[in-house]
């Protein structure tokens, strides 16, 4: 969910995720590099931590969706739940993981005795209040669709020329008493719980609801961390550990983030001492891992990037030709030659990061074999003289999709031309089916379980931005859906991927890696990177 | 005098409209080809039209005529002057009010270019000075190749380069021998410091007034060198005044017409510099501003920054028009 924002050549890592913007594209994601992700601590023995990060777009949790909010708003408030290095749930506020007989109601107990750091007691109200303010189409927050699942959501949105909306509370979240809350769906979903540990769910205030311009700028957290002071746009957000925080408390006693403007980045700054954490560019990533050896840790991360086709064009309906193209792609040698190998072959649609993770769904399909690609073309009707157009936002995206251009030139004997358009653009002709070619594209998952990677982006019937329709697929999704456990889920979702892998909408080609440094003040022993909300994970990180 | 500054403060609103119109138009255009920027909001996610309404009408760009290719929007433009009648100057994409983010990223930017300008004044004229006055000896050529290597040099080549040796390999030999919060800790740094705006932003400053300076030198030189030999100070000489006076009063304040015209240019186009510097730098002033601003289509936020620039601009080029009469009695604007 959280988009990468490219202001700054940074790429950021984001958490938990969504799709990856353009603006990921540039920034983050491609180069996982960015000022963003990391700061790095200079001074030492003050007990301070300094990072280096790009300015938001805002601090209220249910409205953020780039990594440079995530990353602030993960330390000053916390939700019910989060999620653990293995992409389990993890209960934070509430007291178990959420029950339900059928798993279309759904009750989940908060823990008593948590406050925010304004002395409002947390409760199961809290939540409700919370839920309606996100989810209300006056509001336009980010975090919206996170809860379109819940009963009562369509209601609570704008009509399509701005009308009011039918209903003011989201009527699928009641409070039963002071501590229970019970959430209705639409349709049963096993899956549902996985979704909660996102920061949209993040709990706010009611002096924050009240006031969310000034909660925006000095946030009303209930998190391991208290801001001091304000926002200072564009330059600095301090803060300093708050003791009244009844989850695990973190060792660091003050995090300074200094913002990063323009398309500056915080690598020179970690070189000369002033933060503590930082990503190299990939300019500087071979220089930097040389330098720092083992104080640079490379991270998997969940975000998946592939060539779409366009199912609904006559000349990719067919899956034949999707196939062939898929064949004809080296992706190992595109990683050697295009990101000095750092990245990791993907050949699922699901990475290896999430749950329900199953290797090799693509089978043949996405290994290399350039004879076996040009003979599949020719049994199809693949016009041969006509060149193919291949489609792309502007940005660094455009010399990732140029060498793919190249390979499939090459190996299967065709001429391509590159499109670029404004990300914009692309989006607007991408929802409405005016790409005419393969187009790149990358996700990163709004909540950790396989299903995301499918039921989004190919479900729905014919509907979907490729205009993929395949019943089995579909079919086996439901059935996934309506599992009992999740285990069952995840194996119904696995035979949904290899379905899907066989009329392959998009051919799977890498999975980012982040690659952070860490300066002498931190313990290198105490660094790790939660894969799944794609952050470091600063409870257990310590000075040293 | 004052009929030819109001004549003149007259021309400049009217070329201020002008821009500010033609502004409006280019970025309207870019949305009406572009796609517009709601649409970002959500990614590569798959959005409903409901979703979408709700946030165009949050980023402001829900007015239908940004669906039309070519319309000039006249209606949004005549809003947005209304509403800066009233001293409203709106918000960006982010809710943010445009005035306070100006206010905050103005600071930054006056004081990288007083020190610029600081240095195209001191070392420039004077190197160039200097060199006309020493001409075919050892410092006029040092000035002659020193100018050129500043212009053959990329100022982001000078920049990139600067920030690695003088911040990062400098500063910490720095940092280690006399402190991290030294005086030379702090100005040898490799990007902005809240803490330090002034200290920090030396480096920069500098680097940025060599953008230009090559210019500003060679034609005080060549301006010197013409005016020393008119006949009005031939005259001066004659007279038996000192060779100071004679240089400084009779010489150099003739010399620096043109120089002050091409010292307001270059401000001018010191402006692009000031993108590259501060991005370099992480300084949060308005070449940032601008630059992010642009980028993401935030016409609100884009108008007002050009506006402010364009008014600048104005008064600087009013205020040297000026000074020229104070440099040269003969011109007078009656």
């Amino acid at each position: 969910m959280r988009t990468t924002n490219y202001g700054d050549s940074m790429v950021r890592n984001k958490r938990v995720i969504t799709a990856i913007s353009a603006v990921a594209l540039a920034g983050l994601g491609l180069a996982a590099c960015g000022s963003g992700d990391g700061g790095s601590s200079s001074g030492g023995g003050d007990g301070t931590l300094r990072l280096g990060n790009s300015e938001p777009q805002n601090l209220i949790p249910p409205n953020v969706q780039e990594t440079a909010g995530g990353d602030v708003v993960d330390l000053l408030y916390a939700g019910l739940y989060t999620y653990d290095m293995e992409g389990n749930l993890e209960p934070v506020l509430a007291e178990d993981v959420p029950q339900s007989e059928d798993n279309k109601v759904w009750t989940i107990k908060v823990g008593e005795g948590h406050t925010f750091q304004n002395g409002e007691a947390i409760n199961a109200d809290t939540f409700v209040k919370t839920w309606n303010y996100a989810v209300h189409g006056d509001n336009a927050n980010y975090g919206a669709s996170f809860f379109k699942q819940i009963d009562g959501w369509q209601d609570m949105q704008l009509g399509s020329d701005g009308d009011a909306a039918a209903a003011d509370e989201l009527s699928g979240v009641v409070a039963l008493d002071e501590y229970t809350l019970e959430i209705t769906l639409s349709d049963p979903w096993v899956g549902f719980p996985v979704t909660l540990g996102y920061s949209a769910f993040m709990p706010l205030a009611d002096e924050c609801l009240a006031d969310i311009d000034a909660c925006n700028e000095t946030p009303i957290g209930n998190g391991p961390y208290q801001i001091d002071g304000k926002w200072n746009h564009n330059q600095s957000i301090h803060m300093d550990r708050w003791d009244g925080f009844k989850g695990t408390q973190p060792s660091i006693e003050r995090i300074e983030f200094k913002i990063y403007t323009g398309d500056a980045t915080a690598w020179p700054d970690f070189e000369a001492g002033k933060i503590d954490i930082a990503a190299p560019n990939a300019e500087q990533y071979e220089v930097a891992k040389n330098t720092y050896g083992d104080k640079m840790f490379e991270d998997e991360t969940a975000q998946a990037w592939g060539l779409g086709f366009p199912v609904y064009d006559d000349v990719f309906s067919d899956p034949d030709v999707r196939k062939a193209f898929s064949m004809a792609i080296d992706r190992q040698a595109y990683i050697d030659g295009l990101f000095q190998g750092r990245y990791t072959v993907a050949n699922s649609y699901a990475p290896a990061a999430i749950p329900g993770h199953l290797d090799n769904t693509c089978g043949d399909a996405c290994s290399f074999d350039p004879e076996a690609a040009k003979d599949l073309l020719a049994t199809t009707d693949f016009p041969m003289d006509k060149t193919v157009e291949l489609w792309v936002n502007s940005g660094p995206g455009e010399d990732y999709l140029k060498v793919l251009g190249d390979q499939l030139s090459a190996n299967l004997g065709i001429e391509y031309v590159l499109k670029t358009l404004e990300w914009p653009d692309f989006l607007t002709k991408k929802d409405n089916r005016e790409l005419t070619g393969p187009f790149l594209t990358g996700w990163s998952p709004d909540y950790p379980l396989s299903q995301n990677y499918m039921e989004p982006l190919y479900g729905g019937g014919p509907d979907n931005d490729f205009g993929y329709h395949g019943e089995e697929f579909e079919q086996l999704l439901a059935e996934g859906n309506r599992a009992e456990d999740l285990e069952d889920a995840l194996v119904k979702y696995q035979e949904a991927e290899k379905a899907l892998a066989a009329d392959l909408p998009m051919a799977p080609i890498w999975v980012t890696r982040t690659a952070t440094v860490i300066g002498d003040n931190v313990d290198p022993a105490s660094f790790q990177r939660n894969p799944i909300l794609g952050t470091i994970d600063f409870t257990a990180l310590k000075l040293g | 005098m004052g009929r030819y500054v109001i004549r003149r403060l007259l021309q400049a609103v009217l070329t201020l409209f002008f821009v500010l119109f033609l502004l409006h138009y280019l970025l309207s255009l870019a949305i009406q080809v572009n796609g517009n920027p709601a649409r970002t909001f959500f990614g590569d996610k798959p959005v409903t039209a409901e979703q979408l309404a709700a946030v165009e009408a949050k980023f402001g760009t829900d007015d239908p005529c940004l669906d039309t290719i070519g319309d000039p929007c006249l209606g949004m433009f005549g809003k947005r002057m209304g509403d800066w009648l009233t001293l409203d100057f709106g918000t960006t994409f982010h809710g943010y009010s445009v005035t306070e983010q100006i206010a905050q990223a103005v600071p930054p930017t006056l004081i990288l270019f007083a020190i610029s300008t600081a240095v195209w004044v001191l070392i420039g004229i004077t190197a160039g000075v200097l060199a006309a006055m020493k001409r075919g000896k050892f410092f006029d050529y040092l000035v002659r190749t020193g100018t050129t290597f500043t212009v053959a040099v990329p100022t982001f080549l000078l920049l990139v380069i600067t920030q690695q040796l003088v911040g990062v390999s400098l500063g910490n030999w720095a940092r280690s021998t006399f402190g991290r919060d030294s005086v030379l800790g702090i100005v040898f740094q490799p990007s902005y410091d809240h803490d330090h705006p002034f200290l920090s932003l030396l480096v920069p400053g500098i680097l940025l007034g060599a953008f230009g300076i090559a210019g500003i030198t060679r034609l005080s030189r060549t301006s010197m060198l013409e005016n020393l030999r008119a006949d009005f100070v031939r005259t001066a000489k004659a007279k038996g005044l000192r060779p100071r006076r004679v240089t400084v009063v009779h010489t150099l304040r003739n010399s620096l017409i043109p120089v002050i015209t091409l010292i307001g240019f270059a401000m001018a186009d010191a402006l692009g510099g000031t993108v590259i510097t501060e991005g370099i730098y992480s300084i949060p002033g308005m070449g940032g501003l601008a630059f992010s601003a642009t980028r993401d289509n935030d016409l609100t936020m884009v108008i007002a920054i050009v506006a402010i620039l364009s008014v600048s601009f104005m008064l600087v080029t009013l205020i040297i028009d000026l000074l020229y009469a104070v440099l040269d009695p003969r011109i007078r604007y009656e």
